[in-house]
């Protein structure tokens, strides 16, 4: 999950890692009075580096909360009167990209040709840093409101190729650690066509849950089928200030580090290279 | 048969979209197959490929579907009722052609380059030229009725 050098942080550590993207999530209220004519002006700002931009469905804000509501509770937008969209600010490789909508702020880096390294987490986070002060000062200058920040939110998707340590769904074990089970013999199912899962944990002291996705996908650049296993670590910073903002995102990576190191196996992570 | 030589349908999807993504603020539009009948995802992986033709694939100027009509393509394969895989051909102007046929009936579907989906009903090889908006599940009722 980390990339191909050393570890930044004493976290697991991969030459070779899974990783097909990695986005970073800040989520706050509605901003008052954004409106579609602020994607406009804040590209004028920003074209340079993101010469691209594309309109997408809005995504749904989540909340996790503890006690005795629901798990990743969901705000919908059925209330909203406005138009809602989500635009992408894309560089021109399209490997990095800022989302932006009225109540969240994103970066996103992706492979496009497949080849690419991962920029590693230090990097991605600081510029998030730089895009967040950015957006937060075209905010002030059209006379808007400073997000207040509810949500963080880590995403690391890993995309494990199939004849890379594995050859089916009869050997998902092979992978997923939490089901590295001596196989019983003379069962009646025979080996599964395809799986896929989701477990949810909760972060220590409720500082948000992570959640786990193992699910087999066709990957958009090259029509290939993998599984996709994806872990997002989600949950509320202790304030609306960048200290705490970045202070969470730094905790929710490590769920996302340790905890794809925890849920595969040591086999897959001499494939992926383990230092 | 090409889309010009005969009047088609205006076909109606339903408001919904059944194509899941991860959606969330993943970015890498893969599409999960878990659920889906290997027909569909083999078809999905035809049209992906298509994405990929070069410039003038066909010798007569053609270009590859761009990415908003693959994706109407995925979203059109994932609502049809699952009664196998159609026939997919890249149309030069960068959209698809999807045929279905079951005995003497057969529907042909043209998804042009700006997305819009067209439909024509062919029986005993003859087009029908009924000119009548139609959803895709009459569509398909129509193709397997006897």
């Amino acid at each position: 999950m980390a990339s191909s050098a050393v570890s930044d942080s004493g976290l697991p550590d991969f030459r070779q890692p899974p990783v097909d993207e990695v986005a970073l999530s800040i989520q706050f209220p509605p901003i008052q009075g954004f409106n579609i004519q602020h994607y406009g002006l804040y590209w004028q700002r920003v074209r340079g580096e993101y010469p691209r931009f594309e309109v997408q469905q809005p995504i749904r804000n989540m909340m996790e909360q503890f006690g005795p509501t629901k798990v990743g509770h969901q705000i919908g937008f059925e209330l909203l009167a406005l138009p809602e969209i989500r635009g992408w600010y894309l560089d021109q490789s399209g490997n990095r990209l800022v989302q932006i909508q009225r109540d969240r702020f994103v970066l996103n880096w992706r492979k496009v040709m497949g080849n690419e390294t991962y920029p590693r987490y230090p990097s991605m986070r600081e510029s998030l840093k730089n895009e967040w002060d950015r957006f937060c000062e075209f905010l002030k200058s059209e006379k808007l409101e400073r997000p207040m920040v509810n949500q963080c939110e880590v995403l690391y998707v890993n995309n494990v190729e199939y004849d890379k340590g594995w050859s089916s769904y009869g050997e998902l074990d092979k992978v997923v650690a939490t089901l590295a089970t001596p196989r019983a013999k003379n069962r009646f199912l025979p080996p599964p066509e395809r799986v896929s899962m989701q477990v949810i944990y909760r972060l220590a002291e409720d500082a948000g849950r992570l959640y786990v996705s193992v699910s087999p996908v066709i990957r958009a650049r090259d029509a290939k089928e993998v599984l996709q296993m994806s872990l997002t670590a989600r949950g509320a910073p202790k304030s609306s200030s960048n200290e705490d903002v970045f202070d969470w995102l730094d905790l929710g990576r490590r769920w996302v580090v340790r905890g794809f190191a925890d849920f595969t196996t040591p086999e897959m992570h001499v494939v992926w290279g383990k230092q | 048969m090409t889309a010009q030589a005969a009047a088609t349908n205006l076909v109606e999807q339903t408001p919904v979209s059944h194509v899941r993504t991860y959606g969330g603020i993943s970015a890498n539009g893969a599409i999960p197959v878990d659920g889906i009948e290997p027909w569909r995802t083999e078809a999905i992986q035809k049209v992906i490929q298509f994405g990929a033709l070069p410039e003038n694939w066909d010798g007569r100027g053609g270009v590859a579907p761009a990415m908003a009509v693959r994706q109407k393509a995925f979203e059109y394969l994932m609502s049809v009722p699952s009664i196998g895989a159609p026939r997919i051909v890249p149309t030069s102007g960068g959209g698809f052609h999807f045929e279905w046929s079951v005995g003497p009936r057969e529907i042909e579907i043209y998804i042009e380059p700006d997305c819009t989906v067209e439909a024509l009903r062919v029986l005993d090889g003859m087009p029908m030229d009924d000119n009548l908006s139609m959803n895709v599940s009459a569509l398909f009722h129509w193709l397997v009725s006897k």
